[in-house]
């Protein structure tokens, strides 16, 4: 009697270590298959030497009373060149580079440029958006842990690893694929103190030709 | 009585030449198995700097600090494929691999988990950094027109992309209180001197192409052989990158050890070709196998003297042996003159008898001259005087009283060599017109020699090889940091006391060479006092009123960029939290607190704590300004290394007893001064030594005289040639300049004793002989790599040259015309 206790006890101890291990397991393949994923919707998205879209940019912060949504245009140059024009609610421009922020606005109509030398914090946020808008997904594996939400279409949300000072801001970054695959529909960065951004793309189009005056920040009021 | 001693002594030799002999075998047998005991030092620098306070509390202070004893690797991209991902996962493998033990402390950037981490202790403190100045500062701004204009800059900043995560700072801070804090770290960050961008926590350069590894090593700077073992490491490690990465190894070891390098194959090229040279000379010229001897005097001594130094003083620089047997080496041309003395005689005794007096005082001089360097604030000069000296001594007595009972006879040598000595004995080789070339050159010569200068720059006589200098020139192109700043360095056992005379030279500084020139600690953290007066301040400034006031018009003016009404409450709490409840709890500096422990540092470690996810220490902003000695404190200071600077900071430094400089001008300035200083002194010391040697020699002014004539033309040719040739005087040219006088000197005493005409001991092919031999030495030196050997080369062959030129040629005439005596034929 004591036996058969005893062989029921090892019997569903082994059972459970086999679950553990079953799932374990499946969670390293989801991982890996998650990443291969990522891997092969970064090429895909990254497949382009300039862009240009339209976006509607949605902000739900606590500072505001109400909502705030912007609307405006993106212009991208790839290596390392992004032009960001909204006309509402006010009007300004900014254009990026690796190196500074060139900018005006409408109320003050005066041209500014910020090196981004010396100020880590702009160019940590902007370093951060070019990698989004790029599609060079793999290079942020080392700061976040990814997880897949939806199959089809792709909706992949990023959480700040342990040690990543984005993780003292940033709860969690979402971002959906387009049908095609070929770019992003929409990205919502969630923040700790509960504010967050949504950024929808619209009318994307590949490697159309840019012209000069579309990375021109001042505009003629 | 000097003839009478010495002639009694030499007979004793001759006659117990066995017992003499043997005893020298036994006491070379011993010597050599002592060597085995003997310690050397490889540190040359604790040698070659003078006793000076400036001089030893620099030095002193290079060797505590973190700044000197650093190894930095800079890698770069060439393959332009390669992005900087692969730069930086490479950096973090060789990271990694470097032996622990030799690299205890490798970083490859600032961790931005760490960062963070002290700008939050910052903030968490900001009451305590903000100074009445600026509380005054934000009360200005607690007004309609501000609180407005600032309101608007929040609202077009939050809409902009790179105001995506800033609106809960926006909401905890709408004054911009941070940013006071944060232009005060970014004044620190900013003052390295290098241009450095931090990517992923990682050192890069601008062009993204380079990243930065720096290792903290044990092997101090001056370590000859631990600096070697170092290199090979780090080479090892380095060997392990890819193709596409090249690396550029940057640290004063590689000078160290690339110096020892090029001496040790230029003295291997010289001592190869002058003992090939030589022994042809021998073979072919005096072709008496017995000759050898000659040779072998010196390093019998050399031998002796090794041991007996060893025993008086201790261990033994490689520098002072290497030197100071070079200066034992002028000894072959005593046993030479001995040499030809005996050669051929039957009875060589009345021979080498006449030679004993010149030669004794011909040693005697150059032993003057070392005693003077016993003057010298300089610990290794001390040392060369005293291995010299043992060598000169000990080599003398073996060439006049063993030497000659040795040497073979020679009655069937070479007749050529013996009527070469003859003919030049009997010949007339001075004449007016050579008398007159000789005052004129002697004269033009003067006229330039007072213009030679000392040589300040000791990079100046740096052999270090091309590929580190080429290393180095890459290294600045991309990262900067060319120019060293000076530091003015607060030291006390009291961390608080530290930091409140850093504080109060702050204040100075400022005003003295201005704020943006003078980069401190103080500046963001001051003492305990000023920090709780700044707190209790800031409690007294944000009255109920005040609050009121501006919560007020945050309201009124937020509600045109449509802010919440709540919009601002994080700031109000933490005001509250600033002052409410919480009393001063005096938050120890990041560096020193970690948030484990309260302790402050442990030695030779400032702020060392690691990375949580590499483990790796992380470099601080604070690490350029504090460290922990072995009882002390250091707060370090920095400013451009300008004399007027360092004038202005030295003012105030001299105020504050705990205090000093550390600037790379003064030191330079202050090492040439006390070098020339005793120089001066040693010159004196070796002039009046060796006039009254001299005067002793022959009891007879005009001879006296005249045989100073070489030395004298010696120290005119060589400072006159050497300005008109651009050329300065140097540390290490400095001592073969006296070796050269040594040697003219010794020459001006034999030709001077000859002009007497008592006795022929062949003196003229004797001096041509070591002329020779010295003027080989030293020639082929001149084509050594290493600059310091050059110089010393071009030192004795123009030195050497010009004592040889004035006995050969200058002594018999003038001793004719005014000491009434000339060589009878």
């Amino acid at each position: 009697m004591r036996i058969k206790k005893i062989f029921t006890i090892y019997l569903l101890f082994s059972c459970f270590l086999f679950l553990v291990s079953v799932v374990s397991l499946t969670e390293a393949n989801e991982a890996s298959d998650v990443h291969d994923m990522l891997r092969g919707l970064g090429e895909k998205v990254s497949n382009f030497k300039s862009l240009k879209t339209n976006f509607v940019q949605e902000k739900n912060l606590a500072i505001f009373k109400n909502k705030i949504i912007l609307r405006g245009r993106i212009y991208l140059q790839k290596p390392n060149k992004i032009a960001w024009h909204v006309d509402e609610p006010v009007k300004y421009s900014v254009l990026i580079t690796d190196k500074s922020i060139r900018q005006w606005d409408e109320d003050t109509n005066q041209v500014q440029e910020i090196a981004l030398s010396g100020n880590p914090v702009f160019q940590n946020v902007l370093n951060q958006l070019a990698v989004w808008f790029s599609g060079d997904y793999v290079s942020l594996l080392k700061d976040y842990d990814v997880r897949l939400l939806w199959k089809s279409p792709l909706v992949f949300e990023f959480i700040p690893k342990k040690g990543n000072v984005a993780g003292k801001i940033i709860k969690s970054i979402t971002i959906s694929v387009r049908d095609d695959e070929r770019y992003l529909k929409q990205i919502k960065i969630l923040e700790i103190s509960g504010d967050s951004t949504t950024i929808i793309f619209k009318d994307t189009i590949f490697n159309a030709p840019i012209d000069n005056l579309d990375f021109e920040v001042k505009r003629r009021v | 009585m000097f003839d009478k001693y010495a002639y009694l002594l030499y007979d004793y030799a001759a006659k117990n030449k066995r017992l003499v002999q043997s005893v020298l075998l036994l006491l070379i047998i011993i010597s050599l198995a002592c060597l085995f005991f003997v310690k050397y030092e490889s540190n040359m620098m604790e040698h070659m700097l003078p006793k000076n306070k400036v001089i030893s509390r620099s030095m002193e202070f290079f060797r505590n600090s973190n700044i000197a004893g650093k190894v930095i690797v800079s890698l770069e991209l060439t393959a332009p494929e390669k992005n900087e991902n692969d730069l930086l996962r490479e950096i973090d493998l060789l990271a990694d691999s470097l032996d622990k033990s030799l690299f205890p402390q490798v970083t490859v950037g600032i961790s931005e988990a760490a960062f963070a981490k002290d700008i939050d202790v910052m903030f968490k403190n900001l009451p305590e950094m903000i100074s009445e100045k600026e509380l005054s500062q934000i009360d200005s701004w607690i007004n309609q027109d501000y609180i407005s204009q600032k309101l608007h800059g929040a609202y077009l900043q939050l809409l902009k992309p790179q105001g995506i995560l800033l609106g809960s700072i926006l909401r905890s801070d709408p004054l911009g209180l941070r940013l006071l804090v944060l232009e005060k770290l970014k004044s620190l960050s900013s003052s390295t001197g290098y241009d450095v961008e931090i990517k992923d926590g990682h050192f890069v350069s601008r062009d993204r192409r380079h990243a930065m590894l720096i290792a903290k090593t044990v092997i101090p700077i001056t370590d000859t052989e631990g600096g070697k073992r170092m290199i090979a490491s780090l080479k090892k490690s380095l060997k392990t990158l890819p193709g596409y990465i090249r690396a550029d190894i940057i640290c004063g070891h590689a000078h160290t050890v690339s110096n020892e390098k090029l001496i040790k194959r230029d003295i291997t090229f010289i001592s190869i070709v002058a003992a090939v040279v030589l022994i042809l000379l021998y073979v072919f010229v005096i072709r008496d196998f017995s000759a050898v001897l000659i040779f072998l005097t010196p390093v019998a001594a050399i031998l002796f003297s090794i041991n007996l130094s060893y025993f008086f003083l201790g261990n033994l620089s490689y520098w002072v042996i290497g030197l100071g047997s070079t200066v034992a080496g002028i000894t072959i041309d005593y046993g030479t003159h001995v040499y030809f003395a005996a050669r051929g005689k039957d009875d060589p005794a009345p021979f080498v008898k006449h030679v004993i007096k010149p030669v004794s005082f011909g040693a005697f001089t150059t032993i003057a001259i070392f005693i003077a360097f016993f003057f010298s604030g300089i610990k290794g000069y001390n040392q060369l005087a005293v291995f010299t000296i043992i060598s000169i001594i000990l080599s003398t007595i073996i060439s006049i009283f063993v030497l000659p009972h040795i040497i073979m006879k020679t009655g069937n040598g070479s007749s050529f060599t013996d009527r070469t000595a003859e003919r030049l004995e009997n010949r007339n080789l001075s004449s007016g017109l050579i008398i007159l070339l000789w005052l004129f050159l002697t004269l033009v010569l003067a006229y330039f020699s007072v213009y030679v200068g000392f040589e300040k720059d000791i990079k100046k006589i740096d052999g270090t090889e091309k590929d580190i200098i080429q290393a180095e020139e890459r290294f600045q192109k991309t990262w900067g940091g060319e120019k060293t700043p000076a530091v003015l360095v607060v030291n006390s056992k009291d961390y608080e006391d530290a930091l409140e005379i850093n504080e109060k030279i702050y204040k100075e500084g400022v005003q003295a060479i201005g704020a943006e020139h003078f980069t401190s600690m103080a500046s963001l953290w001051q003492s305990k006092k000023t920090r709780k007066e700044n707190f209790e301040r800031w409690k007294n400034f944000w009255t109920e009123e005040r609050k009121q006031k501006l919560r007020k018009l945050l309201l009124q003016e937020g509600k045109k960029y449509n802010f919440s009404k709540k919009a601002f409450d994080p700031f109000f709490i933490s005001l509250k939290e600033y002052s409410g409840n919480d009393p001063f709890n005096n938050t120890p500096l990041p560096p020193l607190d970690r948030g484990e422990t309260h302790h402050p540092l442990k030695k030779g470690d400032v702020g060392g704590f690691s990375d949580e996810i590499t483990g790796r220490p992380d470099i601080n902003l604070f690490e350029r300004f504090i460290q922990k000695t072995n009882d002390d404190y250091m707060l370090m200071s920095f400013f451009p290394d300008t004399k007027e600077y360092v004038d202005s900071m030295n003012k105030i430094s001299s105020r504050y007893p705990d205090t000093y400089m550390v600037s790379a001008a003064v030191l330079s300035n202050t090492l040439s001064e006390v070098v020339s200083k005793d120089l001066k002194l040693m010159t004196w010391i070796a002039a009046i030594s060796v006039i009254a040697l001299t005067y002793l020699c022959f009891f007879n002014f005009r001879e006296t005289l005249i045989a100073l004539v070489p030395p004298l033309t010696s120290i005119v040719w060589l400072f006159g040639l050497m300005s008109l040739f651009g050329l300065s005087i140097n540390a290490a040219n400095m001592i073969a300049g006296v070796l050269a006088i040594g040697l003219a000197s010794d020459y001006g005493i034999f030709m001077t004793y000859r002009s007497r005409g008592e006795m022929k001991t062949g003196t003229v092919l004797a001096i041509i002989l070591c002329t020779v031999t010295t003027l080989i030495g030293a020639g082929v030196l001149i084509f050594a790599k290493h600059p310091a050997l050059s110089s010393v080369g071009i030192t004795m062959v123009i030195g050497v040259s010009a004592g040889f030129f004035s006995s050969v040629f200058v002594v018999p005439k003038l001793a004719a015309l005014f000491a009434g005596r000339t060589n009878k034929e």
